[in-house]
């Protein structure tokens, strides 16, 4: 009945076609490694976002004299609405570590070189459109940490000349963090976002598959396996191992995306003592820190910014392999090293 | 009896809420610098409670700042200090009043700073009931049966304290516990004021009633811990072991 079932879907809309095309006839290099598992990884991630987004959805209250009530109510009186919260949370921070480990690895293995430059471009902005997802979903549960971090976090532009003050007030919706701001963070948080990162995931996944996955610089990519089963069994792999990963979180170590100052409601009138941004946040925050003047400090981020966005631009020679690049990765490696010098300072300060 | 705790609270924290920002900014602070260092290490100050919550006058200008026109009451008198304390401490005062100590205060009996200080005050714990200060003017032997009947709630009492931050930690809604803890917390240390042993005894059974009653809830929310820890072990060795699978799988495929 359902062979049956099947075939008449088949004749008409050519089912197996797409399998045989997009699967089992679709070959990739035969030398890729768990980094290249990572996109893999991401889909899985934003979808459970997407899936624990839409739950917690149901009880919300995007008001600031409900939202923290509705979001302790989740946690304690929705049957399993501990668990979906706690997901969510973390998955969101998993979500920009697995980001980050996705980009360190293209940018180790040259991915981004031609023809791929629109894949780097377009995962630049995913992970501009991620951060800031995750800065409007830090706001919704109106707690102490959420009031005061995005308070900080909002006051930064304030600091460029001219258009400062309207470019906060633009943020905020109000002079002090308020109703206003919770609304627009939880439109964007919520609608906005999600459909753009949706749609920038389907550009990237689209000039992956017009382009081809990179060759590892390590090989010659002459060999080939089949993406299905071979490929999908390594992904497979790679994104038990991180779910793993995420529920050990989740079940055992909460209280990493849930420090003591979120656990109660946010009061405009009682400063807590070290608010402290997201970890991912954290270099950014102790950069600014230390450099004397805010405005120059935002100057110096836009440009590393801006050099890492266009790359591709600048870094136009064909060699790939890391090791016979070592001015580049020189660079990188210092980068990343003040990168988690900066978030342990960050952290610590 | 409990309208009136409900007031007691309700006044702390607004007391709290406007003096949150005051006790930074103190003025009188600039000149009483040795009794700021007390201030500073006491429970008044982790509050919030400045100079000016207690004796009045205006924490932000340094020339109305011992004004009386302004609320300012200075120093009280030794006779004074029980109705300056028991301002905000109402209960702690009603039962002090009917005390030993209160009767004798005119011929030189202990007020509120004599165990507490006048600023350095700690949170009140049943540790402040020692030979050391009881002794000074009195023998130990009363302060020592009082001590005794209130110790097994006291330690029951910050047992229960430090079990509903561990589950508030794991983002249990434990402020209804915490309340009720608080409110219980604040009677029993009200008793010691009356310095009446057969009484202490007696409201000590209420008390203890409403500490089990916690107890049951709490060790609900942990039982449920519990079972969320070692469901969620099997599911992470589960995932564990789908990963290996999925590796030996693809290394089988791979070598064919």
């Amino acid at each position: 009945m359902i062979k049956r079932i099947f075939n008449a879907v088949d004749e008409r809309v050519k089912l197996l076609e797409i399998y045989r095309e997009h699967l089992s006839q679709y070959f990739v290099p035969a030398g890729l490694n768990i980094w290249y598992s990572m996109g893999a990884v991401l889909i899985v991630l934003f979808s459970i976002e997407i899936i624990t987004g839409i739950f917690l959805l149901i009880h919300y209250v995007p008001h600031t004299k409900e939202a923290f009530e509705s979001v302790t109510h989740i946690s304690n009186a929705v049957p399993a609405g501990w668990l979906i919260r706690r997901v969510h949370a973390i998955g969101a921070n998993l979500f920009v570590l697995v980001l980050f480990l996705h980009m360190f690895s293209v940018l180790i293995m040259g991915s981004y070189k031609k023809p791929r430059e629109i894949h780097w471009f377009v995962g630049c902005i995913i992970l501009g459109v991620t951060l800031t997802t995750c800065l409007s979903g830090y706001l919704l549960p109106w707690s102490q940490l959420s009031y005061w971090a995005t308070t900080v976090a909002t006051s930064f532009p304030g600091s460029i000349p001219v258009i400062g003050d309207w470019l906060v007030w633009f943020m905020r919706g109000s002079n002090p963090v308020s109703q206003e701001t919770l609304g627009r963070f939880f439109a964007m948080h919520v609608s906005l976002i999600p459909f753009t990162i949706l749609i920038l995931t389907s550009i990237h996944i689209f000039v992956m598959r017009r382009t081809g996955i990179s060759v590892p610089p390590w090989t010659d990519g002459t060999k080939k396996i089949p993406f299905f089963p071979h490929f999908v069994i390594e992904d497979l792999k790679v994104i038990y191992f991180f779910l793993a990963m995420l529920f050990i979180f989740v079940f055992f170590y909460p209280q990493i995306s849930f420090p003591p100052d979120a656990l109660d409601p946010a009061d405009p009138l009682s400063t807590p003592a070290h608010i402290k941004p997201e970890w991912y946040f954290l270099a950014n925050y102790q950069m600014l820190k230390l450099v004397p003047n805010e405005f120059l400090g935002i100057i110096l981020q836009g440009t590393v910014a801006f050099f890492i966005f266009f790359l591709p631009l600048l870094d136009r020679k064909e060699e790939r392999r890391v090791w016979k690049r070592p001015i580049f990765g020189t660079i990188v490696f210092l980068g990343i090293i003040a990168f988690i010098i900066l978030t342990v300072w960050g952290h610590y300060s | 009896m409990k309208k009136c705790l409900r007031t007691f609270f309700a006044f702390c924290l607004l007391l709290f809420a406007s003096s949150t920002t005051l006790a930074q900014e103190s003025v009188c602070l600039t000149c009483h610098e040795d009794i700021a260092k007390d201030w500073r290490q006491s429970i008044h100050a982790a509050n919030g409670i400045s100079c000016n919550n207690c004796h009045g006058g205006d924490p932000k200008n340094l020339d109305n700042a011992m004004d009386p026109k302004m609320g300012f009451v200075g120093k009280p008198s030794e006779m004074e200090v029980p109705a300056f304390c028991g301002k905000c401490h109402v209960g702690v005062k009603e039962n002090y009043t009917k005390s030993a100590h209160s009767i004798n205060l005119v011929r030189g009996g202990p007020s509120c700073v004599t165990c507490h200080t006048a600023h350095k005050q700690k949170r009140a714990a049943i540790s402040l009931i020692s030979e050391d200060l009881c002794a000074s003017c009195h023998s130990f032997e009363r302060a020592e049966k009082i001590k005794n009947s209130m110790l097994m709630s006291e330690t029951e009492i910050t047992g229960l304290e430090k079990r509903l931050e561990a589950l508030r930690i794991q983002g249990y809604d434990v402020r209804p516990s915490k309340k009720l803890l608080f409110a219980t917390r604040n009677q029993f240390h009200r008793l010691t004021h009356v310095v009446d042993v057969d009484l202490i005894l007696k409201e000590t059974t209420g008390i203890q009633s409403e500490i089990e009653r916690l107890k049951t809830e709490i060790s609900g929310n942990e039982a449920t811990e519990i079972k969320r820890k070692i469901f969620g072990a099997i599911f992470i060795i589960f995932l564990l072991i789908g990963a290996v699978i999925f590796w030996w799988y693809r290394n089988t495929i791979l070598s064919e």
